[in-house]
């Protein structure tokens, strides 16, 4: 327990490297191989009875089984494994604070989530990891990430983990933020969720058709709230009696 | 949640940074088919480094 506090003050980081710049592709690698892991790792569960898991696993296997050196694991024979073991228990509805603990990667860790939709397609999966991790060490940040598959997109959610106590850190961190969804907008990917500080930005990325889509959210707003006592600039929708340049976020 | 009769997480782990392409190609048509159950995660490795440091229990 008490080499785990020492873990948190120090930032988890230190435990794998030393260095103060991003990890390289050979550094990270040698962390994958240390934890039994890959340089992705899929988490997915199979539901119903035990005819219909096996047969769903079958298919799952085979399918998968084309990549080389994939490798297939249940939570049972990697008991050393933190987040597969916690995975089996979130996968059934039992959630956990412990798995949000990444944020402890670095010391007083706190995090900025760039929350990109992606195609489920490898090409833009693929540019997207390639963007924001050239991004995140752009700033001086590691690439945590995680792509979440839904039926038709990804949520592609990346960690900017920061020193909450370190003001260059908080600015660099804000200014990724802002570079990413540039960049973002510009590749035609719009996020889904953000700071409170960067929703003016993001909105404003919504604007083809002449803006119309702020339009008609601000004629709602009129409408519904013309006092503006409301979430004022929630979404970047701010009331009339509001000036939106004054609330801004300084960097 | 109710149990369904059953249950069994598993993880795969891809060896190559640039295997999230494949990965995410045979992914698509196994989430369409719902063969893919749940809403699944491709975490990259840095994520779960920072998860798996010795908390207690883990070594």
């Amino acid at each position: 327990m008490r080499k785990f506090r020492l873990t948190m003050l120090q930032g988890t980081r230190k435990k794998y490297s030393n260095s103060d710049k991003p990890l390289t592709d050979p550094e990270i690698d040698e962390i994958a191989k240390k934890l039994n892991l890959g340089r992705w790792n899929f988490y997915g569960a199979l539901y119903g009875p035990a005819p219909v898991r096996e047969v769903l696993w079958q298919v799952i296997k085979q399918a998968f089984s084309v990549v080389p050196g994939v490798k297939f694991y249940f939570p049972e024979d990697m008991p050393e494994n933190e987040v597969l073991q916690i995975r089996d228990k979130t996968l059934q509805g039992i959630p956990s604070f412990s798995e949000l603990s990444w944020v402890d990667w670095l010391p007083n860790g706190a995090h900025l989530f760039f929350s990109p939709i992606a195609k489920v397609s490898g090409d833009d999966a693929m540019a997207q990891y390639e963007l924001t991790r050239r991004r995140s060490e752009e700033f001086g940040f590691d690439f945590i990430g995680t792509y979440i598959v839904g039926m038709r997109e990804m949520h592609h959610i990346v960690c900017i983990v920061y020193d909450r106590k370190d003001p260059e850190q908080r600015r660099k961190a804000h200014e990724l933020m802002k570079v990413l969804i540039d960049d973002a907008a510009k590749a035609g990917w719009g996020e889904y969720r953000t700071h409170l500080a960067l929703m003016d930005q993001i909105s404003g990325t919504y604007n083809f058709n002449d803006n119309a889509q702020m339009k008609l959210n601000e004629k709602i707003k009129e409408a519904l709230d013309p006092k503006g006592i409301l979430a004022p600039g929630k979404n970047g929708i701010w009331p009339k009696n509001y000036d939106a340049a004054a609330w801004k976020v300084p960097l | 949640m109710a149990n369904p009769g059953g249950y069994q997480s598993y993880m795969i782990a891809f060896e190559k940074d640039s295997d999230l392409h494949q990965a995410i190609e045979i992914i698509r048509p196994l989430r369409v088919a719902m063969v893919l159950q749940n809403v699944p995660s491709i975490r990259h490795v840095l994520m779960d480094a920072a998860v798996m440091v010795g908390r207690p229990g883990t070594e």
